[in-house]
């Protein structure tokens, strides 16, 4: 057997892909179940599966692979009717394959038993229960029919429909680069029907030097052709016209060993965009590497401040002009590193369509759940830290948000629950809001639980509003559901949630309107490892405080203050703030420095809380690269990190936040 | 058939301390310390040490004994402890000894002012008697954790 673990990583991460569209294709064919564009997709994604599992030696994987394609072929050629019973059952199957992947990634073999599943596979295909006769080649003959309507159709709308043959030169070796250059060129030239060999082998690399591509366009031939030959390493084009009788000759000896590959397209075809990956316009780097690169550039902005700070202090024009022309293309360069650490939150959210589907059967209630914004993009280490948390707090809502079909018909609501899932940009943070129109939160409810574990005392209780009791719900040990469920409330409640979003960089908070529903909001940060900040002094050291959480900085006189509770307060646009001394909050000894008239402040706000806090001196903003102060200090109290300066200092990042608090 | 291990020696107000030399990774001259606010007093600071962040222990008050004084001989001495890595004050590093297992004495309860815990055991040199520390438990976070309650 051929050594096969250099490719494990990509296979998982591929099938986990192919899981994903299958998981979204089904959940979409639940919706309307004739539409058979979906199940193309879904046997699109099985037949991927099965082909990579077969190469990897994965059998029983395999197996079920090749059953749910045949269930799907029985579909798409509607042999078989689509119901509620086949959809879960194709459900369980993809769940089935799921597991099969989990255990391969944890380092096991795809040996789930499956027998249940298959039985129940076939009793769905029912009397159609069909064997192919070819049951290892993994042959899909497109439907002539098909095609032939495909271009009829074509024909009458004015198109022509070309075979194009591409010869590549024999010692052509980037064989692929070539194919993809004329893919593109083909690809703006009109709409491409079938290829041969199908897509992913051309991808591969895997044909000799020819293969074909049946095109509708406006172009003609010679157009084609001239075009083409412009591509390098390309020694002849053939262009043929092709009818309806000339479809399945062609190449089709040149396909002995190949599948062809079907466009699917629906009657409207012509004018549909073409769903064709004719070429990868990406490729994958691994995260490692990203890291790397992010690390690299991290060091460089360091020593950029370095070079900043020396030129402040040679005050040489040229070199002057041209720190700043480093600086401009670093804050280019900086987008595009951060960005490709991007990723859409798709990628989590994906996976909740599915969940809540089971969950809300399991509970016996009925929720549709929306999902909004699911392009908002991410940092690729949050995206994989946000998961767990957003499981945590959709089930919450499932299982103790959203009531019963029969207490929401007494409520007078929509007998099917709704959970909305909503991602956006705002400023330098990315809000996750999940909000449902269950029954709220019962304040009583949560005060008096919160008294019964001690968390509070009663008197205390009394005192607190309902947001500050909303928050209790995050206390640790918190668990609110009356019967412990399988759902939510094994012990672990929302305090890991917030754990985790804190960690993150994150806040979360809650708000509800008993009776009518509740909503969650999760607000993190861009980036987690750059800031603009401000610099500033405060005795021997140098600190810098993250300019999200600064208002303004302002000189202040010492009798503008004035003193209330003991506590001296400034006037801030007609506002009285806390005014306090960063000396004293940190309790920093020195030998104190002496302003002169003015004391230089800055002004912080955390939501609608505001502060004052006087420093020694301010020295500038900069951008900073946040380190962790290791493993050993933990978390010290409002302090958020440290950063580098750059010469070769460390200064800490103040937690503006839990300063004010 | 007795075991040999290797200290790094250095002393320490007028005493000589061992560490394990295989977890002693580096020893740095003085360099500027960042202090750091509502963190335990024996923390004196972290340090940037060729990009990395460390903390700076001063092992004196954490045994209870002073405060180091950072002078010309002052050295930091890089350590690590599993994921742990730190960098501890002390005053001038000497040496690396081979220390058999038959010269350590074991420690009573408390010696010399140290919880024992700290302590792999007391070496007798030829010219008098060296803490051989116990990293693993100098460096234990939970420290840090049972301070802060304290303290709070």
């Amino acid at each position: 057997m051929m050594d096969t673990n250099q490719y494990l990583d990509l296979f998982l991460e591929e099938s986990r892909e192919h899981l994903q569209n299958m998981d979204k294709g089904l959940l979409d064919l639940e919706q309307s179940h004739d539409n058979l564009e979906v199940v193309n997709e879904i046997f699109r994604s099985a037949h991927t599966l099965k082909g990579m599992a077969g190469s990897m030696g994965f059998d029983t994987m395999m197996e079920l692979t090749h059953q749910l394609e045949n269930i799907l072929d029985a579909i798409r050629n509607n042999e078989t009717m689509i119901d509620g019973t086949i959809i879960d059952t194709l459900f369980s199957a993809a769940d089935q394959l799921e597991k099969m992947v989990d255990r391969i990634a944890g380092g096991g073999r795809d040996d789930v038993d499956i027998s249940k599943i298959m039985t129940e596979l076939k009793q769905v295909m029912g009397e159609q229960e069909r064997y192919p006769s070819q049951s290892t080649t993994t042959e899909i003959h497109p439907s002539d029919d098909f095609l032939s309507d495909v271009i009829e159709q074509a024909k009458d709308q004015g198109f022509n429909v070309w075979q194009i043959e591409v010869i590549l030169s024999k010692e052509c070796v980037l064989k692929v680069a070539r194919a993809y250059m004329v893919f593109q060129i083909v690809e703006q030239l009109g709409e491409i029907i079938e290829t041969i060999p199908v897509v992913e082998v051309i991808e591969e690399g895997e044909f000799d030097s020819t293969f074909a591509i049946k095109l509708i366009t406006k172009n003609d031939a010679r157009d084609i052709q001239a075009k083409l030959m412009g591509v390098s390493e390309v020694d002849s084009i053939h262009v043929s016209a092709l009818d309806k009788e000339s479809i399945g000759l062609g190449l089709e000896e040149a396909a002995s060993q190949q599948v062809t590959y079907q466009n699917q397209m629906a009657t409207s075809a012509v004018t549909s965009k073409t769903k064709a990956k004719s070429a990868n316009r990406t490729i994958r780097v691994s995260t490692q590497r990203l890291d790397e690169l992010m690390n690299l550039f991290e060091e460089f902005i360091i020593n950029k401040g370095r070079i900043e700070m020396i030129a402040r202090r040679l005050k040489d024009q040229e070199l002057n002009e041209t720190v700043e022309e480093v600086e401009r293309t670093s804050g280019d360069l900086q987008d595009i590193i951060l960005n490709l650490r991007m990723e859409p939150i798709e990628q989590v959210f994906n996976r909740f369509p599915k969940m809540v589907r089971s969950v809300s059967k399991d509970l016996g209630k009925k929720i549709n759940l929306e999902m909004v914004g699911v392009d908002t993009e991410l940092d690729r280490n949050v995206i994989d830290e946000i998961g767990d948390p957003l499981v945590h707090l959709i089930r919450n809502s499932m299982d103790h948000g959203i009531e019963l079909p029969e207490k929401r018909r007494d409520a007078n609501k929509d007998e099917i629950g709704r959970i909305m899932l909503r991602a956006y940009h705002s400023g330098n943070h990315v809000f996750i809001e999940i909000e449902d129109d269950g029954s709220g939160i019962n304040c009583n409810k949560i005060a008096s639980k919160a008294v019964e574990k001690g968390l509070i005392s009663i008197e205390e209780v009394e005192l607190l509003s309902n947001k500050e009791v909303y928050e209790l719900m995050f206390h640790s040990g918190f668990s609110t559901a009356d019967k412990v469920s399988d759902i939510s409330g094994r012990g672990v409640g929302l305090d890991v949630v917030k754990n985790k979003i804190e960690s993150l960089g994150g806040t979360v908070d809650v708000d509800s309107e008993e009776g009518r529903g509740s909503i969650f909001t999760i607000k993190l940060p861009l980036t987690l490892s750059i800031i603009s900040s401000m610099l500033v002094n405060v005795q021997e050291e140098t600190y810098a405080l993250p300019l999200n959480s600064i208002v303004e900085t302002a000189l202040v006189t010492e009798d503008s203050l004035m003193k209330a509770n003991g506590e001296e307060m400034y006037e801030y646009r007609g506002r009285m703030i806390p005014f306090r001394r960063l000396q004293q909050v940190l309790q920093v000894s020195g030998d104190g420095i002496q302003h002169n008239k003015y004391i230089p402040t800055i002004i912080v706000q955390n939501d609608k809380e505001m502060a004052c806090f006087a420093v020694d001196r301010f020295i500038g903003q900069q951008e900073i690269v946040i380190k962790s102060l290791g493993n050993y200090l933990g978390d010290v109290h409002s302090i958020a990190g440290a950063t580098i300066l750059g010469n070769g200092q460390v200064a800490l990042i103040l937690d503006c936040m839990s300063m004010i608090s | 058939m007795t075991e040999v291990n290797k200290y790094m020696v250095f002393s320490l107000n007028n005493e000589v301390y061992g560490a394990p030399v295989e977890q002693v990774i580096s020893v740095e001259k003085p360099m500027n310390i960042t202090r750091i606010p509502n963190a335990a007093s024996f923390i004196k600071g972290v340090i940037n040490l060729r990009g990395t962040i460390l903390p700076v222990i001063d092992l004196l008050i954490k045994f209870d004994r002073g405060t180091s004084k950072i002078i010309e001989s002052t050295r930091l001495a890089i350590v690590q402890s599993e994921d742990i890595r730190v960098a501890l004050l002390i005053d001038t590093a000497r040496d690396v000894l081979d220390i058999h297992s038959d010269e350590i004495d074991p420690v009573p309860e408390v010696a010399g002012g140290i919880h024992a815990k700290y302590l792999n055991g007391v070496a007798r040199l030829e010219d008098g008697l060296m803490i051989l520390l116990n990293l693993d438990q100098v460096l234990d976070p939970n420290d840090i954790t049972l301070i802060k309650q304290i303290e709070i």
